[in-house]
């Protein structure tokens, strides 16, 4: 059981780390609205992810279900 | 006739209405009359007495939502499940807010002779910063923008909610296609993502064969 926990949380924190290693990469200028939650730069959705909060885990969502999507269609 | 919400109270509702725009003058050359309630217009005192008076066949409403109602002006509720979704009965309905598919459409979707399209999820777009006073100069929240005109703009042309559903979807999935083959665009995977996200979170609800006739 311990290291099911163990490898769960490492398993969130690779995901957090890709995530956070994909926004890195945007343009500075970059925004991002998100409905009624508001809009958020860049930098403060880096700080979303890696706080792991709600807007954090919706940013990691949206760009966790996309790379399985597109790797689906490519037939990886 | 057609009655279109365009509050501007943010930066979400700012570039949906600019972009709505767009839509809603190409409307009006079709011929179609249009009610266009804007900024402090989009309230509820407002939309309650257009729908009544003028019995739009087809209400396009932009801006904030949740499960169960969308918003207007400064996030003033304009239309509440439970409450008042009886004024959408007998109309196409499509809102470009956060999720209002869920609740509001399902009942909206149950109502006679009436067609719900939205967002069973968050609508979300990038935008650029040094954008965010001419949306329409954005390239970035452009293909975001054109995937959710599609919708209105097929309808105008007289197809069912079905079909105006998927051409919205196969413009989005094109804008998507393109960004992915980029190698050289540091954005492109991001708001690809983005896409995909929208166009599998758009749903109808109710009678997919309905049209708009002008």
């Amino acid at each position: 059981m311990k290291n099911d926990v163990t490898s769960q949380t490492e398993l969130e924190e690779a995901i957090k780390q890709l995530v956070v290693a994909r926004l890195a990469v945007l343009s500075p200028e970059t925004g991002l609205s998100i409905g009624s939650e508001g809009s958020f730069s860049r930098d403060e959705l880096i700080e979303h992810v890696e706080l792991g909060d709600e807007i954090g885990k919706m940013v990691t969502e949206v760009q966790m279900e996309g790379l399985r999507y597109w790797k689906e269609m490519a037939g990886i | 006739m057609m009655l279109v919400t365009r509050p501007e109270s943010d930066e979400a509702t700012r570039y949906l209405s600019a972009w709505g725009n767009l839509v809603l003058k190409e409307a009006k050359q079709a011929g179609v009359n249009v009610i266009d309630l804007y900024r402090k217009k989009a309230n509820r005192k407002d939309f309650e007495g257009r729908i009544r008076k003028c019995n739009p066949k087809l209400v396009i409403l932009n801006g904030h939502g949740n499960d169960t109602c969308v918003t207007g002006h400064e996030k003033e509720p304009l239309v509440i499940a439970g409450e008042n979704e009886n004024l959408l009965e007998g109309r196409i309905t499509y809102a470009i807010s956060c999720n209002a598919a869920n609740v509001l459409g399902e009942v909206v979707g149950r109502l006679k002779n009436s067609a719900f399209i939205g967002y069973a999820a968050k609508f979300s777009f990038p935008f650029r910063h040094d954008r965010m006073h001419l949306p329409l100069e954005d390239d970035r929240a452009a293909p975001f923008m054109e995937m959710s005109n599609q919708v209105t703009r097929s309808l105008v042309k007289g197809h069912t909610v079905e079909e105006s559903l998927q051409r919205s979807r196969e413009v989005g999935l094109d804008h998507a296609m393109r960004l992915l083959s980029s190698a050289s665009d540091p954005n492109a995977r991001f708001d690809a993502n983005y896409l995909l996200w929208n166009l599998r979170h758009q749903v109808y609800t109710g009678d997919g064969s309905k049209r708009f006739a002008v």
